[in-house]
């Protein structure tokens, strides 16, 4: 044998080999049967450990030997938040893994969660309001201009519509006028929003989302005339919804990434607001419930922070019992995620598929949405 | 908070169908285990194991499925797969020696993984004999390049050791593969 080419011309001679049968229904069975094991596992804890547990705290109750205080994660989450916000107001997305483009949304999305924690650091909610309207530009929009500014200009004004419903400030009233200027004037003929600067503008339902939620907040307070541009976006966001009550990304059926069961709870999230009613038809509407039921009894098999909070959200309006359910386990599993001890304690682990992107930051302020 | 093209079809399929198994789709999981059922068993027969191949093809599935979560599209699938088969193929190793010690303190005559359930040529038998004749180290740079396909860089990834390692394992098992092959 001469060369190195006769080598491998003579190992590339082995005929491959071919498996015997279809691998895949033993393994889905070796996985179903595993999940089966972890769900017994849990029953366990739950039909034994913790009644158990639970008459061992009442006995001590009881005997007035209780002394540990109960920690509520929701506080945790805010004192987490009150800690890692920066000198100028801001929430460092570097510091926490996430992607520095994001820092205005991620600003928003903490100041959003001391707003709806109702106890929320004052000192820290005028800094995060007081950072946001810094980074104003000229045109009405937050942040550096990028692809992604509507997702940071769409939260930063919600966030912001948020305080002002409480405040009514003259000053905030200025800022919201230019932000709710900038994103009506971006709104497609279609009646979505979608990324800056792309080479053939398209509608997508996640950016349309925050721009829709942002409007629908300040068209309760001092700008009514949004009410249009808000039920514009929704009949948009109506036509990308499938008769099986699933939403699409830019069409109906559109799904692209994986991102089936968040565009779906984005869009029922908008839709099922009693306020819009009559955008979608009975029977559309029923089936965009049932998706519902069905991803809240399996919400997935990872924490997606993004999902979760627009599952909830959705959920919170279906006012029926499985529902309810639903938002109980879901509360349960972000309870269980959160980190209970040491620097990093109140927080959530940016381990879900926008952890990249938002950080540890992200995650904490959804997880913390989520809980209320 | 979705990049631009998070929300967009990857343009690498197998990427694809991984991050929708991480969302929870098993039809994606199932494309996935059809698109490499055949190859990951190739890599286990080549690097030896012939009983028990299908099983570590199933083990490392399962190992995908549990891994789903931890995945990033930054990273190449089958980098990712042939990562989590080598560890498999690894494991296996290690059980295996404990049970050959085990059958030794006994005593007993036990062959493992003796017989070979995949039917060979005489041919090919010469050349998986030459195989199993390289050490581990150099069988599987020849086993992930020439029979999974994968590039140096890609190999590097998996071992997790220097490109320049790579080149230099992949010339020192050709170099004795002809040796062997001149033998005969």
């Amino acid at each position: 044998m001469k060369t190195e080419q006769d080598v491998m011309d003579r190992l590339k001679g082995l005929a491959p080999v071919v498996v015997s049968h279809d691998l895949a229904p033993e393994i889905l069975a070796k996985l179903r049967k595993a999940a089966r094991h972890t769900r017994t596992a849990k029953s366990i804890v739950w039909r034994i450990v913790i009644p158990l547990a639970a008459a061992a705290t009442v006995a001590l109750l009881l005997n007035g030997l209780w002394m540990a205080r109960s920690v509520d994660p929701g506080r945790q989450a805010l004192a987490w938040l009150c800690q890692t916000q920066e000198a100028d107001g801001s929430w460092s997305a570097a510091k926490w893994g996430g992607s520095q483009h994001y820092e205005v949304a991620l600003t928003g999305l903490s100041l959003l969660t001391l707003l709806d924690g109702k106890s929320g650091s004052k000192t820290a909610i005028e800094k995060a309001i007081a950072y946001l309207i810094q980074h104003q530009q000229a045109d009405g929009r937050f942040g550096e201009i990028f692809s992604g500014t509507p997702y940071n200009h769409g939260i930063a004004t919600l966030a912001l519509a948020k305080a002002y419903e409480t405040r009514k400030d003259k000053a905030l009233c200025l800022v919201l006028d230019k932000a709710i200027s900038a994103i009506c004037a971006r709104q497609y003929a279609d009646g979505g929003w979608g990324y800056e600067n792309e080479a053939h503008p398209a509608s997508n339902l996640s950016i349309t989302l925050w721009q829709i939620e942002a409007l629908r907040l300040v068209s309760k307070y001092d700008w009514p005339q949004v009410r249009t541009r808000v039920e514009r976006g929704l009949r948009w966001m109506a036509g990308v919804a499938a008769d099986d009550g699933s939403f699409g990304y830019q069409k109906s059926g559109d799904t692209p990434g994986g991102a089936s069961q968040t565009l779906t709870a984005m869009g029922a999230m908008s839709l099922l607001d009693p306020a819009h009613i009559g955008l979608v038809s009975p029977g559309r509407r029923q089936a965009i419930k049932a998706q519902m039921q069905r991803l809240a009894s399996t919400p997935g098999p990872d924490m997606d922070y993004y999902r979760r909070y627009f599952l909830t959200a959705a959920l919170k309006m279906m006012d029926e019992e499985p529902a309810h359910r639903g938002l109980m386990a879901m509360r349960h599993d972000l309870v269980t995620q959160q980190i209970k001890r040491g620097a990093e304690a109140g927080s959530w682990k940016a381990d879900d598929r926008w952890g990249s992107t938002g950080g540890r930051i992200y995650a904490t302020a959804m997880a913390s949405l989520s809980l209320h | 908070m979705p990049e631009s093209d998070h929300l967009k079809p990857h343009p690498d399929p197998d990427v694809q169908l991984m991050l929708e198994t991480a969302a929870g789709s098993e039809t994606a999981f199932t494309e996935l285990i059809h698109r490499h059922q055949s190859g990951l068993l190739n890599f286990f027969v080549r690097m030896g194991v012939y009983n028990d191949a299908e099983d570590l093809v199933q083990e490392t599935f399962v190992r995908v499925y549990k891994m789903r979560e931890r995945y990033r599209p930054e990273a190449k699938f089958t980098t990712f797969l042939y990562v989590l088969a080598r560890h498999v193929w690894a494991d296996r190793g290690r059980k295996a020696k404990m049970h050959k010690r085990l059958e030794d303190s006994l005593k007993t005559d036990v062959e493992i993984g003796g017989g070979m359930t995949f039917p060979v040529s005489q041919a090919g038998m010469d050349v998986q004999d030459a195989l199993s004749r390289l050490s581990p180290k150099l069988r599987e740079v020849i086993v992930l390049n020439v029979y999974q396909g994968l590039r140096y860089q890609d190999i590097a990834e998996v071992l997790k050791i220097p490109l320049g390692t790579v080149k230099s394992r992949i010339n020192l098992a050709l170099q004795e593969l002809r040796e062997m092959f001149d033998e005969n």
